[in-house]
């Protein structure tokens, strides 16, 4: 990822007063979970799921503090249950900031089921969300989505397209 | 033993200043009974109890949350001890209500029926204190020990089948959110589900 996109993502979730970040690594966004670990303004927590990153994030909030989670798109059907349970259920939300591999252009064979879910399982699940294809919406847009879940008590996806992660 | 049995010995332990989040079934049913309150988080999530707790025993590191989970929800989550077991947040209480099955659904195995030990899982993932407790007694015990120290502890209780015959409990996630949410903001002395602007440009 561009330096300048890694840093619009950070600014964004200062923008926001995100201090709270769950997540598991992939390629994308490697430079941003780098960033966020070596900023000890973030709280950054590693873990085994993206269901169990969204709930410790939905914990955190539950307990007044701004949290986040980023991971691959495909954790998505991952954490499906999760998000339907805590966010359909009993309308405690979490941002979620992920690439949008199998985007077109994606290069990657195995990165097209990722693809072809994202957008049918954000509706599903009655995520909000914005598919991100400027550099310069990257920033505005994470702070926009947290004002919206806090608005909404819905889940809310930032999508970094194709565009903005290569 | 009987789980409500372990939840009466447990209730004079936990305070009005703590939080606790229970799992689905018959756990909530029972605690709800037993020690009904505001701080309490009815979560109706399978394999999202030990997360939340976690996050939310990370968000508020000054109070002490106290987990009631199960044998069937931790299951379906077990990575989550290895989450736990690395952050290990000093504040949090976990008890595990181990009826090796899933009752609410009329089905009468799990896995911990057979030759899965959920205390040696956790002790595996960092939880060096984890430990099985089968009487009341020894639950009793652990409770008194676990919530009168320091540290993160996990505590499974291997609990006989069955609910007590204990009322419904009325509401629905949505209401249980928000009523535990203003108790947090009470306990905290600041506002949760109003707080945040951010800033836009």
């Amino acid at each position: 990822m561009r330096a300048e996109v890694t840093q619009a993502v950070v600014d964004g979730l200062r923008d926001a007063g995100i201090d709270f970040v769950s997540y598991l690594p992939e390629s994308w966004l490697h430079d941003v979970y780098d960033t966020l670990l070596a900023d000890d303004r973030f709280e950054v927590v590693l873990g085994t799921n993206e269901g169990e990153c969204v709930a410790i994030s939905a914990g955190a909030w539950l307990g007044g503090r701004k949290a986040a989670v980023i991971f691959e798109n495909s954790g998505l059907r991952v954490a499906a249950e999760t998000l339907a349970r805590l966010g359909i259920g009993h309308g405690i939300p979490v941002l979620m900031i992920m690439p949008f591999r199998g985007d077109l252009g994606d290069k990657d064979w195995w990165a097209q089921p990722h693809g072809h879910t994202l957008i049918p399982m954000l509706e599903a699940l009655g995520v909000r969300y914005r598919v991100v294809r400027d550099d310069a919406d990257v920033r505005s847009s994470i702070a926009r989505g947290w004002e919206t879940l806090h608005s909404s008590k819905s889940p809310v996806a930032i999508v970094l397209g194709a565009e903005v992660c290569q | 033993m009987n789980r409500i049995d372990c939840l009466r010995a447990l209730a004079p332990h936990v305070t009005d200043e703590d939080l606790v989040i229970i799992s689905l079934g018959g756990t909530g049913l029972e605690w709800n009974a037993v020690r009904p309150a505001d701080t309490n988080l009815f979560l109706v999530a399978m394999g999202c109890n030990t997360p939340v707790a976690l996050g939310m025993a990370r968000a508020l590191p000054h109070r002490r949350i106290v987990l009631l989970e199960t044998d069937g929800s931790l299951l379906l989550t077990l990575g989550a001890l290895a989450t736990l077991g690395n952050i290990a947040p000093p504040n949090l209480r976990a008890f595990v209500f181990d009826n090796q099955g899933y009752e609410r659904v009329k089905h009468d195995i799990s896995a911990t029926s057979g030759r899965t030990d959920l205390a040696g899982i956790a002790r595996a993932c960092g939880l060096d204190g984890a430990r099985t407790v089968t009487s009341v007694d020894d639950f009793a015990a652990a409770a008194a020990q676990t919530m009168g120290g320091d540290g993160l502890s996990f505590v499974v209780a291997k609990v006989r089948p069955g609910i007590a015959d204990v009322p419904p409990r009325p509401g629905d996630g949505l209401e249980d959110k928000y009523r535990f949410v203003r108790a947090v903001e009470r306990l905290e002395g600041r506002p949760i589900l109003s707080a945040y602007r951010a800033k836009l440009d």
